[in-house]
């Protein structure tokens, strides 16, 4: 038997096929009609029933007794959680506890975790990854244009004539993405890629500028100017469709080309190329990811990124648009449906009256009214403020910034709950673990980066005891005194098509007859909306809003004791925290061990050879890992993957926050390189 | 020759399942998509209509992911065998270029004599085989001599004259009993059906893609440049797409799961990656991309191939070039080989 499912790695959300025999998942394959994959699939891709197989996944339900953990039954586990729950809400009222949804669970689960944070529980506290991956997008593209996603659909880059790529390893990160782009450019598009890192993409680019770390508002204000100066705008687009132009302009008047090229490091004459090149097109389409968003200055690197679009009239048509790749299967969806502290499902703000007040009735409680805290903010307030988390399908002891000070302060908490499909880093300092399905377990939806909710089928039984997320939550819910009665996870779909604008009309039954249907959904087009603001913006007026956004240098510049400027990302093989890739014996023999990449000259004057042992250091921490010295990594700068935990990564980074939507600065910080 | 209609071959069907047979047939997996899989009613399967399925039928019998043995350190200790299952397979609708793989893969494993799991499945196996009518863009069995109609390795061929209704060829001993069994539900091939067939297949040959770098590209094999592996490796993002779902494609790995217990797991390898050809101290004789990719090249099309198997070992069935995330594939190498 053979079931069409989604994807469960990255935000691509190509469609899949599990094949079942004897109960397991066998093999794996992708749908040759789909729309975003059309039959190919990345290594991560083809590997999936390797973790779904394994024999490490959690069975039963733990207590912790002491230092051990004692397998107990549902009954047990729930009861014990519900009954410490209530006890820390009542001495310490609901806002001293924290709950993480997660990016990788399904729309239902996320949509359910965040209702038993509001109405079961009582606070707002409530957020996933998503606050390290892409909260900068929503704040920003919710400034500039109104919404928080991905403008354009994935099938239109070939219509683009060229595509900006930047803070982005396409090629690795979402391979099927790059076999757009990559098709694209055998059509006649032209690619440009800003990087720090000479990436896949980067190497047969059109272009290519190689940038430090942290100084995308350097470049792009560059181009701004450039594209001002030399009149390349769309005075057309700019006078009907937008407002603030003039600030945007003024802001302008006094920059330095000169000294933007000497922060960046790309040389003028390649900004003036760059900027004609993007501006001059008839199409261009802007694609970035964690390189624009992971940084202090995140927001407003995003809002620059509009502005340039705004200025070419690159929004509102086919193969153009600014368009971030989402990482995770449903950060989109976790993100839709209000996994956040701030607002409810579909960004409605939590401190509105007139909001609060429909979803009490629609919820039958009261809303909480003051916004939550951000994961960052609730793992440093942890043991006091924070007295009790909940983590569903999170690792933050992997995957946060600062892990000495995360795993010292979740320590401290009264009671840690963690829910996963494998007992993972986090999972050790819990006090109860409860054993989840994964998503070829279960059903629902998931929605990828170019806001298209799919449908998530169950294909086999969960091992051992192990539970889908939203029955877990909604028999907690019940104990205390929520109950939450769905049979399916259809029906919670139908309640947040009822109460949330953007998926309205997108139930089970639609999504059994395509491939899944982008948000929002007109009821007329199958396949819902490709692209957002044809006609108008999302924002009040209606129109595109430019800033002026001047550079915010990083926060830990380099220095005599720590001379380089770390910056963190992904292998193309593993994923993340690695509970998934690094059980997996293919994807773990491509990308086996931690690695620092470092410019021979750097490596060259600290004897420092391709291979050395190295050790990397910086105010926080220090970790032990192998160079690969390479000129694909730009002098000054070292690269290190998070995967790992045995070489940490975020042991290194530091705690510091974007002011507006808290995404921890994951890109710049300042280390040594010594030879171990 | 004789002729049959589709009633007629379910019913065929319907008595290979009800005596025990496992038949394997393309079945509709809804929103224009097929995968070869098992059937348990003679409803259930599709053979026209559609190109290929997705994954070739190899899958059946060389497991994308199978568990070979299990191991555990409780009590006395664990270590058995697990033993691959023994049917009596009917294949329904093979196309030919995933019938010659099988064929290929055959050869492959009797030259290095392993003792596989493929083969003990492959044992027992009637092959009916379906002569494509309708090429897609990326076919070119026409040129590698494995299409559009098998020439050997099928019990029965069907070759397609109407919607419905087809020829059967049969093409060995087997295959003759087999007719002979249902010889009431076939009738014999007239004059006027052998015309039809002519007709058919010259518009079937008509509609492939014209490629006449191909033989020429495989001719050059030898002098290819690494300018043409740089260019190709610069654009391949390491899938495993291409070797996943090449019918002939044999390498596997294998790796024990778990450890206090768990088991040893026999899967598809790629040797597009780069842990695939490494050796201890890292050292890899095939260090980048280009190198990968001139490996897998020969591997199906060099000049050892027809030594050794009296063929190259690529059908034509164009998986690779659909699958392909870069720019990368067999099409595009042929071609820049020809230019060599």
């Amino acid at each position: 038997m053979d079931v069409l499912t989604v994807c469960p790695y990255c935000g691509v959300g190509c469609g899949i096929y599990l094949r079942v025999r004897g109960g397991r998942v066998d093999a794996v394959f992708p749908s040759l009609n789909h729309p975003v994959n059309r039959g190919s699939l990345c290594a991560k891709g083809w590997s999936v029933p390797f973790f779904l197989n394994h024999p490490h996944r959690a069975r039963h339900p733990l207590i912790r007794k002491g230092n051990r953990f004692v397998r107990a039954s549902w009954d047990e586990a729930l009861d014990f959680v519900a009954e410490k729950l209530s006890e820390i809400k009542e001495k310490y009222g609901p806002d001293a506890i924290g709950v993480l949804g997660s990016a990788k669970c399904t729309n239902e689960d996320n949509y359910l975790i965040q209702k038993f944070a509001r109405a079961t529980i009582g606070t707002n506290n409530v957020d996933h990854c998503a606050r390290l991956c892409h909260a900068s997008t929503v704040a920003g593209l919710i400034k500039a244009f109104g919404a928080g996603a991905m403008t354009n659909s994935i099938v239109e880059f070939p219509e683009a004539d060229v595509i900006l790529i930047t803070g982005s390893d396409t090629a690795n990160q979402h391979p099927v993405i790059a076999k757009w782009i990559v098709r694209a450019q055998k059509g006649g598009t032209k690619i440009m890629v800003v990087d720090p890192r000479r990436n896949p993409l980067a190497q047969i680019a059109d272009l290519y500028l190689q940038h430090r770390p942290g100084t995308d508002i350097a470049w792009i204000n560059a181009f701004l100017k450039i594209i001002i100066d030399e009149k390349l705008y769309d005075k057309n687009f700019i006078e009907e469709r937008t407002e603030n132009f003039e600030k945007l302009v003024d802001s302008l008047r006094d920059f330095s080309l000169d000294w933007a090229s000497k922060v960046t490091g790309i040389p003028l004459s390649l900004l003036r190329e760059g900027a004609r090149l993007y501006a001059k097109a008839d199409r261009a389409s802007i694609v970035y990811a964690m390189g624009i968003t992971q940084h202090v200055s995140g927001t407003y690197n995003v809002i620059s990124l509009a502005n340039l679009a705004l200025l070419t009239g690159n929004v509102g048509k086919r193969g153009t648009g600014v368009n971030p790749l989402r990482g995770q299967n449903n950060v989109q969806g976790a993100s839709d449906l209000a996994v956040l502290p701030d607002v409810l499902p579909c960004y409605q703000r939590v401190d509105d009256p007139s909001v609060r007040k429909r979803y009490s009735e629609l919820w039958g409680v009261e809303i909480p009214s003051n916004p939550g805290l951000t994961v960052t903010e609730m793992i440093h307030s942890a043991g006091e403020k924070i007295r009790a988390m909940y983590i569903m399908g999170e690792n933050p002891l992997l995957s946060d910034p600062d892990i000495n000070t995360v795993r010292r302060k979740m320590g401290e908490l009264d009671l840690l709950v963690v829910q996963d499909i494998f007992f993972s880093e986090t999972a050790e300092l819990a006090h109860v673990f409860l054993p989840a399905a994964s998503f070829a377990e279960k059903d629902g939806t998931f929605t990828n980066t170019e806001r298209r909710v799919q449908r998530v089928r169950k294909a086999i039984e969960p091992p051992g005891e192990a539970r889908a997320d939203w029955r877990i939550i909604a028999d907690l819910s019940a104990r205390l005194g929520y109950p939450m009665d769905y049979s399916h996870p259809c029906e919670i779909l139908d309640e947040i098509q009822r109460v949330c604008g953007i998926y309205s009309g997108i139930t089970c039954e639609l999504l059994e007859e395509t491939f899944g249907v982008r948000w929002p959904y007109d009821g007329k087009s199958k396949e819902g909306t490709s692209f957002l603001h044809g006609e108008k913006f999302k924002t009040k007026s209606g129109k595109g809003i430019f800033h002026a956004v001047d550079y915010l240098p990083p926060p830990e510049g380099p220095d005599d004791t720590y001379p380089l400027v770390m910056t963190t990302g992904r292998s193309g093989f593993q994923w993340h925290t690695g509970t998934m890739t690094r059980r997996t014996p293919n994807l773990e023999r491509e990308a086996p061990e931690a690695y620092v990449e470092i410019n021979p000259e750097d490596a060259f004057p600290l004897g420092i050879k391709d291979g050395d042992r190295v050790r990397v250091s910086s105010r926080r921490g220090e970790i032990e890992l192998k160079a690969r010295v390479t000129e694909g990594i730009m002098p000054g700068v070292v690269f290190i993957p998070f995967h790992y935990r045995e070489a940490a990564a975020n042991l290194l980074t530091g705690h510091f926050l974007d002011p507006i939507s808290k995404i921890p600065e994951l890109k710049v910080t300042a280390v040594r390189v010594e030879k171990c | 020759m004789l002729k049959i209609d589709i009633q007629n071959l379910r019913k065929i069907t319907n008595a290979f399942l009800e005596e025990g047979k496992a038949v394997y047939a393309p079945r509709p997996l809804g929103m224009g998509d097929f995968a070869f899989d098992r059937i348990e009613n003679h409803e259930d399967f599709q053979i026209e209509g559609f190109v290929n399925t997705l994954l070739p039928p190899k899958e059946i019998f060389f497991r994308q992911m199978e568990t070979i043995g299990r191991f555990g350190w409780k009590k006395k200790g664990l270590c058995e065998d697990v033993e691959p299952e023994i049917e009596d397979k009917v294949l329904l609708g093979i196309r030919p270029c995933d019938l010659e793989g099988l064929l290929l893969i055959d050869a492959f494993y009797d030259r290095v004599g392993a003792d596989m799991p493929y083969k003990r499945r492959r044992e027992k196996t009637f092959i009916i085989a379906y002569a494509c009518p309708e090429p897609a863009d990326t076919c070119f069995c026409v040129e590698t001599d494995s299409g559009p109609w098998a020439k050997r390795g099928f019990d029965w061929q069907l070759h397609w004259l109407d919607e419905g209704i087809y020829l059967l060829e049969v093409g060995s001993e087997k295959g003759k009993d087999m007719a002979d069994r249902f010889a009431d539900l076939m009738e014999k091939a007239g004059e006027d059906d052998f015309k039809l067939l002519e007709v058919k297949r010259k518009e079937t040959l008509g509609k492939f893609k014209n490629r006449p770098y191909v033989k020429k590209g495989i001719g050059n094999i030898t002098k290819v440049g690494g300018e043409v592996y740089r260019y190709l490796g610069e654009r391949c993002f390491r899938c495993g797409g291409c070797n996943y779902l090449c019918p002939t494609c044999t390498c596997y790995n294998v790796a024990d799961i778990g450890a206090r217990e768990g088991e040893r797991v026999l899967f598809w390898d790629s040797c597009q990656f780069e842990g695939y050809s490494r050796l201890a101290g890292n050292l890899n004789p095939r260090p980048d991309q280009g190198s990968r990719l001139k490996f897998r090249f020969e591997c199906k099309l060099a000049e050892w191939n027809v030594e050794t198997y009296g063929r190259i070992r690529c059908t034509g069935c164009g998986r690779c070039i659909y699958t392909c995330i870069g720019d990368a594939d067999i099409d595009l190498f042929l071609k820049k080989a020809s230019e060599t």
